[in-house]
């Protein structure tokens, strides 16, 4: 473990707790949004998409355990979620270039699908709620649109510094 | 291309020609190769056995070796100790240089992800079936929690409260005056309530010392806590308050706010602890109405969050129900204590098996805009 690789850590850790608690405690008390931007799903997107698979699956299950330890009582099941997208958006990366700018948000949303129809099909469908409509229509919608915002925000900036993170220094 | 033919039927002699030969050979092949990475590999190491030496070179190198070889340990040997020492350390460090791998080839770049993420998929497994087994295994994550998140999350959250507070404090003079006339007359309302309260109370206590009831419906002792995070997509009622075990608060503890209840602890940390609220999808609260008695079964829903309603269900169909009649806990809940008023009827109908009733209350808390709660630290009794 050499520095910049520990440097390149703390930043991400870092990175990704400021996500958590915006998201826990700024956006899901602004009184005007419905919903709240899945800053955490933003991360491990980015964080797969720019940087690798391994390092998405990292930054994907870290941040599902704070979702599970929270708001949750199950542990791991976030985290697997998380896990899973983290190399899904890892595997896209050998698909696209990573600096077009109008893929990713494309395949942010459908990550965001995926993260929501699991969500749905665990805890309602197993319980004998089917009314998928209405989800759609007044959890999922709003989360797609918040979550979108907050991936064109957020994927240049993040992405830029992660490769420039990744570069080695010549000695 | 010259062609380098190994002696198959005797063990090959090395010579100088067969060398030269062998190092054209190599060099030719180098150029064929594409993939830079290899390439670079190749010469690195070939740089680390040759030490850029030709190969007559390192032939005749071969032939003298062992013969005048030469000896430094004579011919300058470190005279002090600290000179001594210095050389070893250098010689250390020479050494640890050259048998040191390059960055590009150490161990963590060859970690497979797929095997990662069967790995790290497994222990989520093993994760989620531990802690929906024993509660035990939720600990060191709570601890981690409450060192690394909840310091964050309260500093934000006070920098919210004090950006709402300077909004408060903006409000004009006139604004102010106003707000403490209307107080004052509250204040003497009030004042005149207490006081027939208090009567009745002292009446009510000498006639429980009549009746010898015992006293059900003792004073509880709360704690006050602020909310300080929520959960952010709306699947869930859950939120987090900045108490925890430090203060005594435990799992199943009753939360109330506003004269109303808010929900239950599922989980208590060391310094914040999660509630989930009536509202939420997985809540359900044994309730009895407080006019008649009656036992029903209160459900939060998803689908009534947004109109913040809840429903009960469960009253047999030969019940009176009027609407506005309040809803308080019922004694027969396991984990909610009994008398803890939840809201009033707004609606009710006859189930389509005619044996019993379901309809909608509105709780007295409004969930949108909860800040601070209170918790009730006393666990309710149960026989079990």
């Amino acid at each position: 473990m050499s520095l910049y690789r520990i440097r390149n850590f703390i930043i991400a850790a870092v990175l990704l707790i400021l996500a958590f608690v915006l998201q826990s405690t700024v956006f899901s008390r602004l009184p005007f949004l419905r919903s709240a931007p899945n800053l955490v799903l933003v991360m491990t997107f980015i964080y797969g998409y720019a940087g690798s698979k391994i390092v998405g699956m990292i930054t994907g299950m870290m941040g599902g355990l704070m979702l599970d330890v929270f708001f949750c009582d199950v542990i791991g099941y976030h985290a697997l979620i998380l896990l899973i997208i983290g190399f899904i958006s890892g595997v896209w990366d050998s698909f696209f270039y990573s600096d077009d700018l109008y893929v990713p948000p494309i395949l942010l949303i459908l990550s965001d699908l995926f993260y929501c129809i699991v969500y749905f099909v665990v805890w309602y469908v197993l319980k004998a709620k089917f009314d998928f409509g209405y989800y759609l229509l007044h959890i999922m919608l709003p989360e797609f649109l918040l979550t979108f915002i907050a991936g064109v925000i957020l994927y240049k900036p993040i992405s830029l510094l992660i490769t420039r993170l990744k570069e080695v220094p010549e000695q | 291309m010259p062609t380098f033919k190994k002696n198959q039927s005797s063990t090959p002699k090395i010579n100088k020609d067969n060398l030269n030969m062998a190092a054209d050979a190599f060099k030719e092949s180098l150029v064929n190769i594409r993939n830079s990475k290899t390439l670079h590999y190749i010469q690195r190491q070939r740089k680390k056995i040759s030490e850029n030496r030709s190969a007559s070179e390192k032939y005749t190198e071969f032939v003298k070796k062992g013969q005048d070889k030469p000896r430094l340990r004579d011919a300058d040997a470190p005279k002090t100790l600290q000179e001594r020492g210095s050389e070893t350390v250098n010689r250390f460090v020479k050494y640890v240089k050259h048998h040191r791998k390059p960055r590009d080839e150490r161990a963590v770049r060859h970690i497979n992800p797929k095997h990662l993420l069967w790995v790290l998929g497994g222990i989520c497994l093993v994760l989620i079936i531990l802690s929906g087994v024993n509660e035990r295994f939720r600990a060191p994550f709570r601890d981690a929690a409450s060192i690394v998140v909840v310091p964050i999350q309260k500093g934000i959250n006070s920098i919210g409260l004090w950006l709402s507070d300077r909004i408060e404090a903006g409000k004009t003079l006139a604004q102010l005056e106003e707000d403490n006339k209307k107080l004052k007359e509250q204040v003497e309302n009030l004042t005149m309530t207490v006081t027939s309260l208090r009567q009745k109370e002292l009446e009510l206590n000498r006639l429980q010392e009549l009746f010898q009831i015992s006293e059900q419906y003792t004073e509880y002792d709360m704690v006050a806590a602020h909310v300080i995070a929520k959960d952010s997509n709306k699947w869930f009622s859950t939120f987090t308050i900045d108490k925890g075990t430090n203060q005594g608060i435990l799992k199943d503890m009753n939360v109330i706010a506003s004269g109303g209840l808010v929900g239950i602890v599922i989980d208590a940390g060391p310094n914040y602890s999660t509630v989930r609220s009536i509202i939420d999808d997985e809540s359900y609260v044994s309730s009895q109405f407080e006019d008649t008695s009656e036992l029903c079964m209160l459900k939060g829903s998803l689908t009534l969050m947004e109109q913040n309603l809840l429903e009960f269900t469960d009253v047999s169909a030969d019940v009176m129900i009027s609407l506005n009649s309040a809803l308080i806990t019922s004694h027969v809940s396991s984990t909610y204590l009994p008398g803890i008023l939840i809201g009033y009827v707004v609606d009710y109908q006859l189930d389509a098996n005619d044996l019993t009733q379901s309809g909608h209350i509105k709780p007295v808390v409004d969930f949108a805009d909860l800040q601070e709660v209170l918790i009730i630290t006393k666990l309710k009794e149960t026989s079990d």
